[in-house]
């Protein structure tokens, strides 16, 4: 924290405003013309959908984007955008971006996508584009080396004005895995991540982004300079580790930023895993770089179509095998399995007590889970309900036919919580009405207002066991 | 102004009244005889008043634990029979026993019944002196909320105190809530409810009248958030128990399988006039009653040729008492009503078995493992009772290490199945001794299997727990 701090050299400009006070040639000008291509970029966060009883909180935050087309697109940390799935009252989403200009200054822009996979959010700004801004050009084959001098170009505190600012460093470690990185010697700030990664010379190599980890099991697990940033709350912070994303990595990316409201139809398997540790490999003789083991079969699933059992130990996936050795590497397969187009067959090398089998699975679309569940609210009895979802069904260890509605939420003090209803239970009836989805669950208590019935019997399934809950009503 | 007829009735009223009113106002002389009834009931029971010792076995956070207790009880006959809670003496097979008189005599637990929390100890007579004065064991049927009480016992340990007050009431109905260890308490009794001081410790001690008759076993507060909430388990329901306990060392009970509501719960579907019938709220996969076709929402109207009363909650412990007294293994009939028709099925109990299950510490490998019990099984919704269930892991265990988790059920072992707690501990016992490592845990997770690769590293001799152990 205190080495490079000397090496620092301080704000060259003030973002696309004044002439520049430093040398006005010679390398350090060349640098410095990269600081109109880093701009600070305001967005605020609030939840995707209004909880109940208010707005939800809003937040206001600034990050280090890069110019990087004449066209007006940026590039951000994609922090802010939220994966998707997440539950839309607690799920924070950005809104109202802003590039920061000089002065008073303010460009609005507007998202256009987000790479999941990189972690990386997309904006594009209205032409023209505003005085004293320039996108950067990346190098198209870096040729970066481990020991290599570079600066790193990111922006001071609010308080500078979000000055550009150039923190020198070397390459120090080069990775393969999960994608081909680069670390950096200098600890990188917030305001840098996002921020260039350029060549004394002032070729633009890539930029700052942030390998995403799985979420850690306790924070003692976390890397020290790791970032904690959170899209939302339901999923737990998305945690980064910031690494130099050299340019041919994100070329594709940038080019046709994957779309922002995709919420992509993914393929499974219907299966849970563990990931073969070496340990569990050399006790079970298997060879090779690592598998995934079939922990669970999901009835009516493709796994269960294609034959896998609990125990099977999955060696590659359409022909490529698995570098799974850890937990933390079942995404990476997973994102394997995501990527499969549902219905085509894909061959599995598996593993199964001593001997090898090759079987054919037809991947389908993932069904829902429980925060995609489509919901119903009734105001008069205050409570909302959501369809039945597999995981709901798995984590209640409940018959895979089960049919009915899952209390997802209660009015303090409505009808329903009064009678004695909770979050959780499983609505199997309403007056002796079968409710096995949330279109017949709605004409139940459609009957009962236009009954005005008094009271109204829920029969539901709380834990193991059923009972009746009579609601009073009060139309 | 009253009119003077007016006021000579008046002034005859008063006279009338005044022996009332006299008698009303307490004399100092009354307060005395209270106080004489007090000592004379504490003196009938203080001497059958026990204080046990027990050495309790408990098992936390993977490791098995004996911590030293106290709670109380009473002698309640000439040949040394003590009543007291189950949870006082749980798995204890002897307790030491200290009598009123400070003697200190030993006994056996010679039967115990979890589902109401009592326990019948027998005193080693050959260590007592002199002869026992046993308490009387009362009626619990005839009590009176506002009725004097006295509860007597060792309070955080406070030996032979006393606390008076009164009946708050005499049928509180507490929701049968499993208790983290399986324990149930309150599924066949209602509570006596008294404000007379109850602490822990107190748990096991009588609960007397003022004719110094037992009317109550001691065995429940809400400490904390409530005060003198005091609860007893009613002497009458103690007494079966009691008479079961010294005829055949248990309590058998049969189970049909049904969990019921009251039948206000049933809305219009119950029938409103009289007071027979409860509703079904609940029948259990592969029990007695699913197979006789009884389902949810059916209103039981008779069992067994006898009406079925649970229009209220506070029935519902008697209801299930009698439903439980039926013999195992003989059919019976269920006269029910679905849809406004009555129907009969025919069930045959079977035998309610115990809540608890025994629990063993792994104490090489780190962690502790218990029995799956039927009632376990049906809670976790396990298709069969396979396997160990684990109840704690040790932190920085052999078996933490390697990720076994609380609730994991130990499935297989190097790929065998394991059918139990008890194949369970021989093979481990013979692995520890011949030394193997690594061991291949296969165990059930929710829904999915978790493969488990215990690494022990025997650098000391291997623990003489077992019969079997070399050297």
């Amino acid at each position: 924290m205190r080495g490079w701090a000397t090496g620092l050299v301080m704000a060259l400009t003030v973002l696309g405003a004044n002439p520049l006070p430093a040398e006005s040639s010679g390398p350090g000008a060349t640098l410095a013309k990269l600081a109109s291509s880093v701009v600070p970029l305001r967005y605020t966060l609030r939840p995707q959908e209004a909880p109940t009883g208010g707005e939800g909180e809003k937040v206001e935050k600034v990050v280090c984007g890069i110019l990087v087309s004449d066209d007006g697109l940026v590039v951000i940390p994609g922090d802010a955008f939220p994966d998707p799935g997440g539950d839309p009252r607690l799920t924070l989403e950005p809104v109202a971006f802003t590039v920061l200009g000089s002065g008073e200054a303010e460009h609005p822009a507007t998202p256009v996508g987000f790479d999941r996979d990189l972690n990386l959010g997309y904006v594009r700004l209205a032409a023209p584009l505003p005085a004293g801004l320039t996108p950067v050009r990346f190098e198209t084959d870096p040729q970066i080396r481990i020991g290599q001098e570079v600066w790193i170009v990111g922006l001071l505190a609010e308080r500078y004005e979000y000055a550009a600012a150039f923190w020198p460093a070397r390459i120090n470690a080069a990775v393969e895995k999960p994608r081909p990185m680069f670390s950096l010697s200098a600890p990188v700030l917030d305001l840098a991540i996002g921020g260039l990664v350029v060549t004394p010379d002032g070729r633009a190599l890539g930029l700052v982004g942030e390998d995403v980890l799985p979420p850690p099991r306790s924070p003692g697990d976390l890397p020290q300079n790791a970032l904690l940033v959170f899209g939302s709350f339901s999923q737990g912070p998305r945690v980064g580790y910031p690494m130099l994303f050299p340019a041919p990595l994100f070329a594709a990316s940038m080019a046709s930023p994957p779309p922002l409201e995709s919420r992509p139809s993914r393929a499974w398997l219907g299966i849970t895993m563990q990931a073969l540790s070496r340990r569990l490999a050399a006790y079970w003789k298997i060879d090779g770089i690592g598998g995934v083991i079939v922990t669970g079969v999901l009835e009516g699933s493709p796994a269960a179509a294609a034959g896998l059992q609990g125990g099977d130990v999955v060696l590659s996936l359409s022909g490529s095998p698995i570098p799974a050795r850890e937990d933390s590497d079942l995404p990476l397969f997973r994102q394997q399995v995501e990527r499969l187009a549902a219905g085509e067959a894909v061959p599995l090398r598996v593993w199964r007590a001593g001997e090898i089998r090759e079987l054919t699975i037809r991947p389908e679309v993932a069904p829902r889970t429980s925060f995609l569940a489509e919901e119903y609210r009734d105001e008069a009895f205050g409570m909302t309900v959501r369809e039945i979802t597999f995981d709901y069904i798995q984590a209640q260890n409940l018959p895979v036919d089960t049919a009915g509605v899952v209390i997802s939420e209660l009015e303090n003090a409505g009808w329903a919580e009064v009678a004695g209803l909770a979050p959780g239970d499983l609505v199997l009836q309403v007056d002796d009405a079968p409710t096995p989805d949330l279109a017949s669950f709605r004409a139940a208590l459609e009957q009962a207002r236009e009954a005005r019935r008094r009271q109204v019997r829920f029969f539901v399934q709380r834990g193991v066991e059923t009972q009746f809950v009579s609601v009073r009503t009060d139309w | 102004m009253l009119q003077p007829p007016a006021r000579r009735r008046l002034a005859k009223t008063l006279i009338l009244l005044l022996p009332m009113l006299l008698a009303a106002v307490p004399t100092l002389a009354s307060v005395e005889a209270d106080q004489r009834a007090v000592y004379r009931a504490r003196d009938r029971v203080l001497p059958a008043l026990v204080h046990i010792q027990p050495v309790l076995e408990v098992f936390r956070a993977g490791e098995r634990e004996q911590i030293a207790v106290t709670g109380s009880g009473v002698i309640f006959s000439a040949s040394g029979h003590v009543l007291t809670n189950d949870h006082v003496v749980q798995r204890a097979e002897r307790v030491l026993c200290t009598l009123s008189d400070q003697q200190e005599v030993p006994a056996t637990v010679i039967g115990r019944d979890p589902w109401t929390d009592l326990a019948v100890l027998q005193l080693e007579m050959a260590e007592v002196e002199g002869p026992l004065r046993p308490a009387t064991l009362g009626r619990s049927g005839d009590l009176q909320p506002g009725q004097y009480v006295m509860a007597l016992g060792s309070p955080l340990g406070l030996s032979r105190s006393l606390s008076l007050g009164v009946i708050s009431t005499v049928e509180r109905y507490l929701p049968d809530s499993p208790e983290p260890d399986g324990a149930v308490a309150g599924t066949f009794n209602t509570w006596i409810q008294t404000d007379a001081a109850i602490n822990p410790g107190n748990s096991g001690g009588p609960l007397v009248n003022l004719r110094g008759e037992v009317v109550g076993i001691n065995a429940r507060a809400i400490p904390v958030i409530g005060e003198n909430l005091g609860f007893a388990i009613p002497i009458d329901l103690a007494q079966e128990v009691v008479r079961q306990i010294l005829a055949q060392g248990q309590v058998r009970r049969s189970w049909l399988g049904i969990s019921w509501q009251p039948l206000t719960a049933a809305l219009g579907a119950a029938p409103i006039s009289g007071t027979g019938g409860a509703l079904i709220a609940s029948v259990a996969a592969d029990s007695a009653a699913a197979e006789a076709g009884v389902r949810p929402g059916d209103i039981a109207l008779e069992v067994a040729g006898r009406a079925v009363v649970g229009r209220h909650e506070e029935q519902l412990p008697t209801l299930r008492r009698w439903l439980s007294d039926l013999p195992a293994g003989a059919e019976i009939e269920l006269v029910l009503l679905r849809d406004g028709a009555k129907r009969v099925a025919k069930a045959t109990p079977r035998d309610l078995d115990s809540p608890e299950g025994t629990e063993r510490e792994f104490r090489e490998w780190g962690f502790t493992a218990r029995d799956v019990t039927p009632e376990r099984a049906r809670r976790m919704r396990l298709e069969d009772r396979g396997g160990a269930l684990v109840s704690g892991v040790k932190s920085a265990s052999f078996a933490f290490e390697a990720g076994l988790r609380p609730g994991d059920i130990v499935r297989r072992m190097d790929s065998q199945e394991i059918p139990g707690l008890r194949v369970l501990e021989q093979r481990v016992q013979r692995l520890i001794e011949s030394r193997v490592a690594p061991v291949l845990l296969e165990v059930q997770r929710g829904r999915s299997r978790a493969f488990i690769l215990l690494e022990p590293t025997y650098t000391t001799k291997p623990a003489s727990s077992g019969a079997g152990s070399p050297r």
